[in-house]
């Protein structure tokens, strides 16, 4: 009769023991569930270009910008969109936190930066960045920031032969003799990073927004926490920011003899940032997660990754089936086990209020 | 009655023949001119005409690809910082020249320009990795 006692108690012990195990989301099966904001053909995404960083260090600034203005066209306010290089701007010459180098920085800060500070627009950032930006020779946001902080990093040093030393540095070559003339015009009486971004933005009408709120997570590598913030963006229809380790866009290793920790300190993970746009079942059964990088329209992950594209009569594709009539590859699918693994952090919108909004 | 197949064989022999000399070709919008780019289904990529097949021409872009395979490694240690292109890195990395083409809307679609003046999509280099 006892012995029965204790082996009922230890049944719902064991009952009690095993039903807070599957609550507990890193313990119980994970859902899939299948979302893809590229899909609508109203969807904001299919007005936003797919942008090439190329050497500058400036993802951070592009995830932003795209979040941002993915909130505005989805606004009906397509003329407010934010440029890349304002938004770095913003960021890194207008806070007390700046560290005065666009070269590197927080998605989650810049978002901030725009909400407080306000930014310059597309059309004005065209408007004063015509020289660089038109023409033969036409440079990205990306490569006009690059050649600024170029620019400013031979001019800091002093030596006068700054514009000798800056004619060998890599930027020149991405430039124009006008680009050239233009940026020597803006660098007189020039001496930093800061002073030559401000004389050119502080010419622009800035826009104001209505606070916009984000949530920011992260700190460690991999924590399953990070997969509750990627279904609670996509199941609200919008796109979020993650940093995770570049190498994953063009390595099948994945570190999987190394924690990305690591592969971190080793020199072997670099820090990136790009926004999530979608999840999916695969027809393998694995569940993978849509990612659209900053590193242009033909940007295809590692051999043999399933990329959506826009084809040339505007079909989107989920999984692009012949890429010579893509006009453009919107995301790249990666197994969402081997992208947590890689994952340190992220942002997203959240619902709520815009103060400042009626 | 017997009816002569020839004309018709004839007929399905040149419409085959010329759908065998279609190929996907497009125009990109770089420097201010329209310029005209072929599939490459070697490289899976857009390249200038005379890239086309790789093998009948010389062809400076697909040198590129060619120097790229046998590069070990391409970067060395944390050569590639802060998210930066792997891909329009490689290209400046083997001399070539990085080309902005304009695409609809608004895309940045960088290609890379070899000494002979013929371009591939830059991101191809990184593949033929």
């Amino acid at each position: 009769m006892l012995k029965s006692r204790y082996q009922n108690n230890a049944f719902v012990f064991l009952v009690i023991v095993c039903s807070l195990l599957l609550g507990h989301s890193s313990f119980a099966a994970r859902s899939c569930d299948q979302v893809d904001l590229n899909a609508a053909p109203d969807s904001p995404l299919r007005k936003m270009p797919v942008y090439d960083q190329d050497g500058a260090g400036l993802c951070y600034a592009y995830a932003a910008a795209q979040l941002f203005n993915f909130e505005k066209i989805k606004a009906g306010k397509e003329q407010d969109q934010v440029s890349p290089i304002s938004a770095a701007e913003t960021d890194a010459f207008q806070n007390v936190w700046s560290d005065s180098n666009v070269m590197g920085g927080d998605p989650f800060r810049v978002l901030m930066s725009l909400n407080k500070n306000g930014y310059c627009t597309v059309q004005e950032t065209e408007r004063l960045l015509g020289t660089f930006k038109q023409g033969k020779n036409p440079l990205t946001d990306a490569q006009i920031a690059l050649l600024f902080a170029e620019y400013a990093k031979m001019a800091d040093e002093k030596d006068l032969t700054a514009k000798k030393a800056f004619r060998r540095a890599s930027a020149y070559f991405e430039c124009s003799s006008k680009s050239m003339t233009k940026i020597s015009e803006y660098m007189v009486g020039k001496s930093t990073q800061r002073e030559l971004f401000r004389s050119i933005f502080d010419q622009c009408p800035k826009k104001e927004t209505a606070f916009m709120d984000f949530n920011v997570f992260g700190g460690s590598f991999g924590d399953s926490e990070y997969l509750d913030h990627i279904d609670e963006a996509l199941a609200s229809g919008r796109p979020i920011s993650i940093d995770y380790c570049a190498e994953l866009q063009f390595s099948k290793k994945k570190h999987a003899s190394k924690s990305p920790d690591q592969a971190l300190a080793d020199g072997e993970c670099g820090l990136h940032a790009s926004i999530v746009t979608g999840q999916r079942k695969a027809k393998t059964g694995e569940c993978q997660i849509m990612i659209r990088n900053s590193w242009g329209p033909d940007w295809r992950g590692p051999k043999g990754t399933p990329c959506a594209c826009i084809t040339e009569s505007g079909e989107y594709q989920q999984t692009c089936q012949n890429y010579s009539k893509a006009r453009e590859v919107v995301g790249c699918w990666f197994e969402r086990d081997g992208l947590l693994k890689n994952m340190r952090g992220g942002v997203y919108r959240v619902e709520g209020r815009n103060f400042g909004e009626d | 009655m017997r009816i002569d197949l020839k004309p018709f064989m004839f007929l399905v022999l040149i419409s085959s023949q010329c759908w065998g000399f279609q190929e996907s070709f497009r125009n990109f919008w770089i420097d201010g001119k329209s310029v005209h780019l072929v599939w490459s289904p070697e490289v899976e990529s857009w390249v200038s005409p005379p890239c086309r097949d790789g093998k009948l021409q010389p062809c400076g872009a697909l040198r590129l690809v060619k120097l790229v395979q046998e590069m070990e490694p391409v970067f060395r240690k944390g050569e590639l910082s802060r998210g930066m292109n792997p891909a329009t890195q490689i290209c400046k990395k083997l001399g070539g020249k990085l080309v902005l083409a304009k695409t609809n809307p608004r895309s940045e679609w960088f290609f890379c320009q070899a000494d002979d003046g013929s371009m591939i999509s830059a991101a191809a280099l990184s593949r033929a990795r």
